[in-house]
């Protein structure tokens, strides 16, 4: 059931408008299940989990705590943008907890308080108290979006921002005929767009990218269909200032804020450069050589097809979200059915602008650029915009009782998976993620008795490398090649051999060799010397 | 307060898809009065307070303190009453603007010497706060009385089937959630015992290669006792036939970290042979913990 002109908006999301009591009640449904999320996320590995952007967060909190300011002088820094490490630092302040306390065991629970800020923006997006639940519900069983919110990332502070700056961006559209409550909005609007560009001033620009692009959507579609001008005309006055001082906002912020971020958006003009030198020639250099962002979801999962089957609801998602996009457009162009609010016509506009983001990426990734992760950097974004897209076909959707159970048991199942993809499931994953007590005290052992300079290896990848970092256990860096020249020293433990026999892959052979520490779950080995001069 | 579908006065050319006001002229003073600018203001005060307690006290505080407060006194004082945001609004609000308020402190306090300290920080997230919380209660008396409230009975009626669900399943939840938090936070393993052998300078280096028959080969052995439990110890270095050398007994207190230099001498020539360090437990039979050296003996040169 979609409004008429003019009809309030409260049939806007289909549907009887529940109370007021019912929706609070939903909302604390999907909380409680995002805290549920949230502590199992820390219960499934006791909180002793960690991976590398997790790691590289807890080093950069460190700096800042150490050195009392957000460019620290020794170098350790977000190159992307000081506000999670800042607000970490204030968290820390206050509560006195460890870094790796706060990444591991609290911050999963704060997670959850995403859900409190993503309801209001998808009512606003859709109109509907019902769509806005069934959106957020979506959002929070996606396991890319789960993934990115949970580990210690900058990611649960940039999203908090991306999706209160929406909010205030509708409202400050929906109140410019009010010039105290306009400016108020406007004034939050761009408080929330710095938070964005301090947290990453890659996403922060982006996010500017993407407005951009939704206004020139929006002229586009004034010259198209007739019945979008009005929504159109709306969103052009009120938008049209938004990318350009929020533009501005990112210039100040590269150019004199936070230098070091500046390096990272120095690269796109090099994306063309790179990519042609991919296309053109026929035998590249390697540092031009194709990045396939794919390659590793093979070694990652003990299976492709689990890994199909764990991402069935990002398919699910895209698939369905698309259909619904080019439905709702077509609709719109062709006048058949009612004209669009201005919620819905920007979170159109906002769906097609992350989604050519999202394509703009995969060309990015092909040139190896900006980590070759870009992807699946933007992917969540996308996430946010396709939910409430799909929430709205959903509550638009009217099946038979037998058949709504049954979509809420499937909706069930794909949680489950989402969960279990989020959080690296051992069980079906081979990107283990969690780490025992005594490997923590051998890697502190080693940085108490090794030399500087000397190699050691821990690990086929980089689990003990970020678990290093984690806890500060020393400043040497082990080496993941268990040949390389030098390399004398290797770190096993119970979970490393457990892991060699799932990848299939030799453990170091060590049993000929001096075994010089042992707490029972690890063992330290060194090659024995092969000369008298050897130390 | 409305939080549901609510209605609108429409735009003349563009449907809004959410009304204007969150809530009805008669809410809008009465509802919030000032128990929450008052709750806030305590939570403020009382992290500043608590700053030297412990972590388990400071840490609901704090984080209330740092993510909730500064933004839901700047929600308060820009929006009041709930005439124009409704309480979920309000708490996203609370939360996006708190963050967003870190970052433009941060940077501020950055400009100062030693502005990132802890004392600064508190008291710079404190002193703001209380500041728009000030502000917010001059605001809310100002807005005009709102009219007399209106006093709605309380709703007997039992709640429907599918509330009473979703209460339900609200409640499960965070049963769920709470035991397992608590179970992650209440099951986390000591730190083990940590056996271990070093060179003579107390690194990972110069492990004894090549001795005489009878010339005493040093290295230091260590134990670092869990942190649990205490334990006594003995250690001792054997071939596969004799015990060459032996320290002990060790009583160490939890935590505790104990080192000693050990002499080693071999009584027959050869090659590769296997030295094991054991670390024995009181009352155990079989070796706690076990190292291993490699030693080539040289028949000794006559004089």
């Amino acid at each position: 059931m979609r409004p008429s002109p003019g009809a309030p908006p409260a049939a806007v999301g289909g549907g009887p408008a529940p109370e007021a009591d019912d929706a609070r009640w939903s909302i604390s449904v999907v909380f409680s299940f995002a805290l549920i999320v949230g502590a199992y996320f820390t219960f499934r590995f006791s909180g002793r989990w960690v991976e590398g952007d997790t790691a590289s967060q807890a080093d950069n909190i460190r700096a800042m705590i150490r050195d009392m300011t957000i460019l620290s002088p020794s170098g350790v820094l977000y190159s992307n943008g000081y506000a999670f490490s800042a607000v970490s630092t204030f968290i820390v302040a206050f509560t006195g907890v460890k870094i790796e306390t706060l990444l591991q065991l609290i911050y999963p629970l704060v997670s959850a308080t995403l859900v409190l800020v993503a309801w209001p923006v998808y009512r606003e997006f859709t109109g509907s108290a019902r769509a806005a639940t069934v959106a957020t519900l979506i959002l929070f069983v996606q396991p890319e979006f789960l993934f990115v919110i949970l580990r210690g990332s900058h990611e649960r502070v940039l999203r908090v921002f991306l999706l209160l700056s929406m909010w205030l961006l509708l409202r400050s559209f929906r109140h410019a005929d009010k010039t105290p409550l306009y400016a108020t909005y406007v004034f939050l609007f761009y408080l929330t767009v710095y938070g964005t560009i301090a947290t990453n001033s890659w996403f922060g620009s982006s996010y500017v990218w993407a407005l951009a692009t939704a206004l020139v959507g929006s002229w586009v579609a004034r010259w198209l269909g007739p019945g979008l001008r009005p929504v159109s005309l709306s969103t052009q006055r009120r938008l049209l200032y938004v990318p350009i001082f929020a533009g501005v906002l990112a210039f100040l912020f590269n150019s004199y804020i936070y230098p070091p971020s500046g390096q990272t958006l120095g690269q796109i003009p090099s994306i063309l450069d790179r990519l042609s030198r991919l296309m053109l020639t026929t035998s590249p250099d390697p540092s031009t050589t194709r990045y396939n962002a794919y390659a590793a979801i093979f070694d990652q999962w003990v299976d492709i097809r689990v890994y199909f089957l764990l991402s069935l609801g990002t398919y699910l998602l895209l698939a369905g979200s698309a259909a619904l996009w080019i439905r709702m457009g077509l609709r719109w162009l062709a006048g058949v059915g009612d004209r669009p609010t201005l919620g819905r016509w920007l979170l159109w506009l906002l769906y097609g602008a992350s989604a050519l983001q999202g394509a703009m990426s995969v060309v990015a990734d092909n040139a190896g650029m900006l980590g070759g992760n870009l992807q699946y950097r933007s992917f969540p974004t996308f996430v946010m915009m396709a939910s409430p897209i799909v929430a709205i076909g959903l509550t638009e959707w009217r099946p038979k009782p037998r058949t709504r159970v049954l979509a809420s048991g499937a909706l069930g199942i794909l949680a489950l998976l989402g969960i279990a993809k989020a959080t690296n499931d051992p069980a079906v994953s081979n990107g283990w993620s969690f780490y025992l007590p005594s490997e923590v005290s051998a890697l502190r052992f080693l940085g108490d008795y090794m030399k500087e300079g000397q190699l050691y290896w821990s690990d086929f990848d980089e689990r003990l490398r970020a678990l290093r970092i984690l806890v500060n256990a020393s400043n040497l860096t082990p080496t993941l090649d268990p040949n390389a020249v030098g390399l004398r020293t290797y770190l096993i433990s119970d979970i490393i051999r457990a892991r060699a026999a799932r990848l299939g892959r030799p453990v170091p052979p060590v049993t000929g060799e001096l075994r010089i520490y042992d707490d029972g779950d690890v063992q330290i080995y060194r090659k024995r010397s092969l000369t008298p001069y050897q130390d | 307060m409305a939080i549901s579908e609510r209605t609108t006065t429409p735009a003349p050319t563009v449907q809004t898809s959410v009304p204007a006001e969150a809530d009805s002229p008669t809410t809008a003073r009465g509802r919030h009065g000032w128990w929450d600018l008052a709750s806030c203001a305590v939570i403020a005060v009382l992290a500043l307070l608590v700053a030297g307690a412990s972590p388990a006290l400071r840490t609901p505080i704090g984080l209330a303190a740092v993510l909730y407060v500064p933004g839901f006194a700047l929600a308060a004082a820009i929006f009041p009453t709930n005439a124009q945001i409704d309480r979920v609004e309000r708490v996203a609000l609370s939360l996006g603007s708190s963050l967003g308020l870190l970052a433009v402190l941060a940077l501020i306090l950055d400009k100062v010497d030693h502005g990132l300290a802890p004392e600064s920080i508190r008291s710079a997230v404190v002193g703001s706060s209380l500041l728009l919380l000030v502000l917010a209660i001059v605001r809310r008396a100002r807005t005009a009385p709102a009219a007399p409230r209106t006093v709605t009975p309380p709703n007997r009626a039992r709640p429907s089937r599918a509330k009473r669900f979703t209460q339900a399943i609200v409640v499960a939840n965070l049963l769920v959630a709470g035991l397992a938090y608590v179970l992650t936070l209440t099951t986390q393993p000591a730190a083990p015992t940590e056996f271990y052998v070093v060179g003579p300078q107390r690194v990972v280096l110069d492990y004894p290669r090549d001795v005489q028959v009878g010339e005493p080969a040093e290295v230091i052995v260590g134990i670092h006792q869990t942190t649990d439990a205490g334990g006594t110890y003995h250690v001792e270095a054997a071939t596969a036939d004799t015990v060459l050398a032996s320290l002990g007994p060790v009583t160490l207190k939890p935590g505790e970290r104990w080192e000693a230099p050990m002499r080693i001498a071999l009584p027959a020539p050869g090659d590769d042979q296997e030295v094991v360090i054991r670390l024995l437990r009181e009352g155990q039979p079989d070796p706690y913990r076990y190292l291993r050296l490699w030693l080539n003996v040289h028949a000794s040169e006559p004089a």
